[in-house]
């Protein structure tokens, strides 16, 4: 097994400059039933020009640490605690004004299914010059037209297909232009709340080679929200498993898929169905938790193979492995096995 | 045909269905052109039917359940024509021929408990004798599935998760005993760590009830896993059949190759090839040739003037492309006659 190394108590201080760091965020959805605990304490950070994986199944939180991150918690969620620093400033603590004009300069969402993000009744070149609108910059007919056709160019799209609806595009093709519409002003952080979903496989390679090739270009760091680990596989430098609105592992790509530590991730990563090897899918026994009700201890424990005593009564704290390797399982903590 | 001895189960003889649409100007669009394979009575089989949106595999699934009916050829179960099926056969074919669709909150009744969609299929076609039976077959069934009794019935179908509602249509299925199932992409909503017990109930219906089906997917993994076989489609022709161990390993149509390539494999040291698609201009679709000409890296003269038959590539497998036109062209339509028999490889337990 891996070294056991003692806790440090703060995040890989080895970022160096983050861009993104978010530090124990907690947003619940106050519903009739109670308290739905959607993000429980996640912290993690990112360094410019890195591509993070953030990996959970329906219900895990991935998609509400994305909202998050841009500060689009609607009620009944709420922003319980912590901070969302984007090169320093707390996107949290800002007014509505002050957040919306980091949006697409700071920080831009690539949003799930294109089909539904782009308005059916305005030209796409419209939709993308919008964007800059908003944020005050003046430019001529001609400019505009350039700067499309120039930021098309980057994702693949024919100049041609800036003045076409919506509706006149494939899906491949709208989401390319989301991509377009995220990076016109140049952010630092880029995120992607499963921008694949919806595509046949052959689009989906395209449009992760692409969004992967301006990422790089501009020099943003990027999030993938999913759940296919087969995507995160091709995609990321580092994967943040989310289990039950907790970061429950976090490592580089190799480290996750070759050494899983987190008995949730080591199943998760057994029930991948792959065309290398054919075998018995390894099935995941039980249920994914209640967010209201919790399960006392640690969230996993009670679909984990590995459970003893003390998972059932101590909630296990992330631990600092090694660099960029956190793990907040009990079996890793050195003390007991 | 597949032999003297394997009587076919369910048939598909040459079928096609092409949709109109418009009012004025009709619009003819070819969903599935002219394909024909047998489900055998035995052994018990599972077939992939695999393609991309648009490619015709729901349109194949929706005409083998007798939902539409094909524009030209014919649909047989057990030797008798859907078409011509009188009501006493048309009953033991909704009943023995089974469907489990991709979402499986479409398929309930929000007002209703989950019993509801189980019982009632026991009284339609009075597989229980009386309510203490019902429920019997209703608890057995559903623990065979892996599902707790108590945990599940008296529930209404929002208190399920995704997984615990397409078992409940598992189970439902196999009460009524059918002896095919057609199940169109029973996992694509199912969250990655249920995903393998739905695909593994699958293989124990299969394997210990004898019943054959017909997964229909977008997902050459989740396929490889279960299938014997596999019809690859792209825009309403069979491109490749056969043994899904040669298909998925040994890809012989430039199709077949794009998909598998674009398979992102769950390892980072295995990176996606260089992309072999780059939608060329250079060549143009054709009506007469090669559906496929338009993205073919490997597109000839002749595959622009008329469309390829299906070649035989060897005892296990067809493609419908040129590039093997050294092979012999398949003798008979029907593509289970390139199918291995189910069961028989020794790498499949």
């Amino acid at each position: 097994m891996t070294t056991r190394t003692e806790q440090h108590s703060s995040p890989p201080a080895s970022a160096g400059a983050a861009v993104l760091e978010v530090e124990d965020l907690r947003v619940h959805y106050f519903t009739r039933r109670g308290a739905a605990r959607a993000v429980d304490g996640v912290s993690f950070s990112l360094k410019p020009g890195e591509r993070l994986a953030l990996v959970g199944e329906s219900g895990s939180g991935k998609t509400t640490t994305g909202l998050a991150l841009i500060g689009q918690i609607k009620p009944p969620g709420k922003v319980v605690s912590g901070r969302v620093l984007i090169e320093g400033e707390d996107i949290l603590a800002m007014s509505d004004e002050e957040r919306r004009t980091r949006l697409l300069s700071t920080v831009a969402m690539v949003p799930q299914g294109a089909m539904n993000s782009l308005n059916p009744v305005i030209r796409v070149r419209d939709q993308v010059l919008d964007g800059l609108k908003d944020h005050g910059e003046k430019f001529s007919r001609e400019e505009g037209a350039a700067r499309v056709s120039d930021l098309f160019r980057q994702v693949g799209l024919p100049p041609a297909a800036a003045s076409a609806y919506p509706h006149e595009l494939s899906g491949g093709m709208k989401q390319r232009v989301t991509i377009a519409i995220a990076i016109s002003m140049n952010p630092s952080v880029i995120i992607a709340d499963e921008p694949t979903s919806a595509l046949d496989v052959v689009v989906q390679r395209q449009v992760v080679t692409t969004l992967k090739a301006v990422q790089e270009r501009i020099g943003a760091a990027a999030i993938l929200i999913g759940h296919d680990m087969g995507l995160m596989a091709q995609f990321a430098d580092r994967v943040a498993i989310m289990y039950g609105g907790r970061l429950v592992e976090v490592g580089l790509v190799r480290d996750i898929f070759h050494e899983p530590l987190h008995p949730y991730t080591r199943l998760l990563i057994s029930s991948l169905p792959n065309t290398l090897k054919k075998r018995r899918l390894e099935a995941i026994p039980g249920l994914p938790p209640s967010l209201i009700n919790p399960p006392p201890g640690c969230v996993f424990h009670p679909r984990c193979p590995r459970v003893f005593d003390r998972c059932r009564g101590e909630e296990p704290a992330s631990l600092s492995l090694a660099r960029d390797r956190r793990v907040a399982c009990h079996l890793h903590d050195g003390t007991q096995h | 045909m597949t032999g003297p001895q394997a009587a076919p189960l369910l048939e598909a003889r040459a079928i096609s269905k092409t949709f109109v649409s418009g009012t004025l100007v009709k619009r003819r669009s070819v969903a599935l052109e002219r394909t024909s394979f047998t489900v055998a009575e035995s052994p018990p089989s599972i077939t992939a039917i695999a393609g991309e949106s648009g490619s015709g595999k729901t349109t194949l699934a929706r005409l083998l359940l007798g939902l539409i009916e094909p524009t030209e050829g014919t649909i047989l179960y057990k030797g008798r024509s859907l078409a011509n099926m009188n009501k006493v056969e048309r009953r033991l074919f909704r009943r023995e021929v089974q469907t489990i669709f991709q979402d499986p909150f479409e398929s309930y009744n929000p007002f209703y408990k989950v019993d509801h969609v189980l019982t009632t299929p026991l009284s339609e076609y009075g597989l229980a004798s009386n309510a203490d039976e019902k429920r019997e077959i209703v608890v057995r069934t559903l623990e065979e599935l892996g599902l707790r009794a108590e945990e599940t019935l008296g529930r209404y179908p929002h208190q399920l998760s995704g997984g615990q509602r397409q078992r409940v249509m598992v189970a439902r299925a196999l009460m009524l005993r059918p002896r095919v199932i057609v199940a169109d992409e029973p996992v694509s909503m199912i969250d990655a760590s249920l995903r393998a017990t739905i695909l593994e109930t699958l293989r124990l219906l299969n394997r210990r009830h004898g019943i054959s089906i017909l997964y229909i997917t977008h997902d050459l993994t989740t396929a490889y896993q279960i299938a014997d076989n596999i019809l690859v489609l792209y825009r309403g022709r069979v491109a490749e059949a056969g043994d899904i161990d040669r298909v998925i390993n040994q890809p012989e149509h430039p199709y077949t190759k794009l998909l598998v390539g674009s398979i992102p494999q769950p390892d980072p040291d295995l990176p996606w090839g260089a992309a072999t698609s780059a939608v060329t201009a250079s060549q143009r679709a054709t009506d007469t040739g090669c559906n496929f000409a338009d993205r073919c890296s490997v597109a000839m003269d002749v595959c622009l003037e008329s469309p390829p038959p299906l070649f035989r590539t060897n005892q296990h497998r067809a493609t419908r492309c040129f590039v093997y036109r050294g092979s012999p062209v398949m003798e008979s339509d029907d593509l289970s006659s390139a199918f291995v028999p189910s069961g028989d490889a020794a790498t499949r337990s």
